[in-house]
């Protein structure tokens, strides 16, 4: 019986072609299959914020790119950033993108309104990962709230910020980092792992210039995202 | 009587010597030993009593100069596109390899089809539970509606329109509900995206002493089509009266849609 051919034989051209365009096509299929993940984070940023909707912010901050000074517990590992986040300041609102290491629908957005504090220091509090060895059950991980400032005061080398919460005070320091604003590492509560504790709870920020003076104290209330 | 090996084995090596990719040599050097024994068995059928050895050497001589031949073998066969199709056939392996092993491991793959597929049922439940709501359909929950509105708000964000084309007032255990078909249309389809149904919120007419956010929730699952969005959110515990609301969205849009609750029917 002959054989039915039912694909036109192929040269070596025709072979490469074909090959190539099955090549293409199944690697669409895992890219899609990882949410069509972009090459840079930036990249990524700016698609999900014309997925929420949003006009481009000004990107301000790379977390990814910086080491975070803290006054934690003696014994207590310096923090490890294991998310990529970047920080965008809109003109009166700021949003955060948190990066998933592997696949886009993990990425997470938040945005803070910045319309009831004209004029003032803006407060925007991220996420962080960093060891803590107090956990003996889960020593590796322990979400870290680190609160944003921006648009500080022309001359601010460095900054202080308490926190009042329900158990104490908690007070972080900060210098001035290389874009301009301070980033106070607030290590957990032991009893809550949500590092979003310090949303709504009031604090007083205190900025210094070189010599030590005082250039700025600002009380209030750290935004809740919106 | 002995075959002249050595000189076809010479002969052969000289013509393919400058064809460089191996699987392309072994080929040629195989389809010119068949030229070559075809040859010499059609000269000893012409010349029955001409030896082997003899049917050889005149088959070799009729084949011409293998330095000559192979350089123009060497010219057709170009090695980078033989090494480019066994690269493209490994790459083809390897990421059908790719795909069944994401599978086999659990990844996304099947979740995301099941994902689909309840969407695609969730999609006819909702629009049961959107006609109910709104139109002649049977609710599957207690509650009386008091009245539907046409509040024909629309507003632009980005490449999106947001629209209400239809509202509700219900009476649900003692309290008003206020029902607004939140609707967004993309401009394109590939952008369309359920995320900004979280962030929109309701303020409710502050003249009543309202101005609470409101609309987090929804009766319903959301529908979806190929580039639009749409969900039932819930205003709870309204004035019968109210006359209209305020949708708002992420700072930084400015999204203040006013929807007048015009009523057409109870």
């Amino acid at each position: 019986m002959k054989k039915m051919r039912f694909l036109p034989k192929l040269g070596r051209g025709g072979k490469i072609v074909r090959n190539l365009v099955l090549v293409a096509g199944l690697a669409l299929v895992i890219w899609a299959q990882y949410g069509c993940p972009l090459p840079t984070i930036d990249m990524e940023f700016r698609r999900m914020e014309r997925k929420n909707l949003l006009p481009p912010s000004e990107i301000v901050l790379h977390t990814g790119q910086i080491t975070v000074s803290h006054s934690h517990d003696p014994g207590v590992p310096p923090p490890k950033i294991t998310e990529e986040q970047i920080l965008g300041l809109g003109e009166d609102y700021a949003v955060a993108f948190w990066k998933h290491p592997f696949s886009t629908s993990g990425n997470q957005l938040a945005c803070w309104s910045f319309a009831e504090q004209p004029g003032q220091v803006k407060l925007v509090p991220l996420l962080y990962t960093i060891s803590d060895t107090r956990d003996k059950d889960w020593p590796e991980r322990e979400s870290c709230a680190a609160v944003a400032t921006l648009q500080l005061p022309e001359g601010t080398v460095r900054g202080e910020m308490t926190v009042e919460a329900e158990e104490g005070i908690y007070q972080e320091e900060s210098q001035v980092l290389e874009h301009g604003l301070c980033l106070f590492a607030f290590q957990s509560r032991l009893d809550s792992y949500s590092g979003d504790w310090v949303q709504g709870l009031p604090y007083t920020l205190r900025l210094y210039d070189a010599a030590g003076k005082l250039l700025l104290e600002q009380t209030g209330t750290v935004p809740v995202r919106a | 009587m002995e075959r002249n090996y050595v000189s076809e084995y010479e002969w052969l090596n000289a013509a393919t010597r400058g064809i460089r990719f191996k699987p392309d040599r072994m080929a040629v050097r195989e389809e010119l030993f068949a030229h070559l024994e075809d040859k010499q068995a059609d000269l000893r059928r012409i010349f029955p009593d001409m030896t082997r050895g003899e049917a050889e050497r005149r088959a070799l001589e009729s084949m011409g100069d293998p330095e000559a031949l192979g350089r123009e073998l060497a010219k057709i066969h170009k090695p980078w596109l033989g090494y480019l199709w066994v690269a493209s056939r490994w790459a083809a392996v390897l990421a059908a390899l790719a795909i069944a092993a994401s599978i086999l491991l659990g990844g996304t793959w099947l979740e995301d089809v099941r994902w689909r597929v309840e969407d695609w049922l969730d999609n006819s439940e909702s629009a049961a539970v959107s006609q109910a709501l709104y139109g002649d359909g049977q609710p599957q929950w207690e509650g009386e509606r008091l009245a539907v509105y046409a509040p024909e708000a629309e507003a632009r964000l980005g490449r999106c329109t947001i629209s209400v084309p239809r509202a509700a007032m219900w009476e649900e255990q003692g309290k008003n509900v206020l029902y607004l078909e939140l609707r967004l249309s993309y401009d394109l389809p590939w952008e369309r995206s359920e995320a900004p149904l979280s962030y929109l919120w309701a303020e409710v007419d502050q003249r009543n002493g309202y101005g609470e956010r409101q609309g987090y929730t929804s009766r319903g699952h959301r529908q979806m089509g190929l580039r639009w969005v749409s969900i039932n959110m819930m205003v709870e515990d309204v004035p019968r009266d109210l006359e209209y609301v305020t949708l708002h969205y992420l700072p930084g849009t400015k999204l203040d849609l006013r929807v007048d609750l015009k009523e057409v029917a109870a």
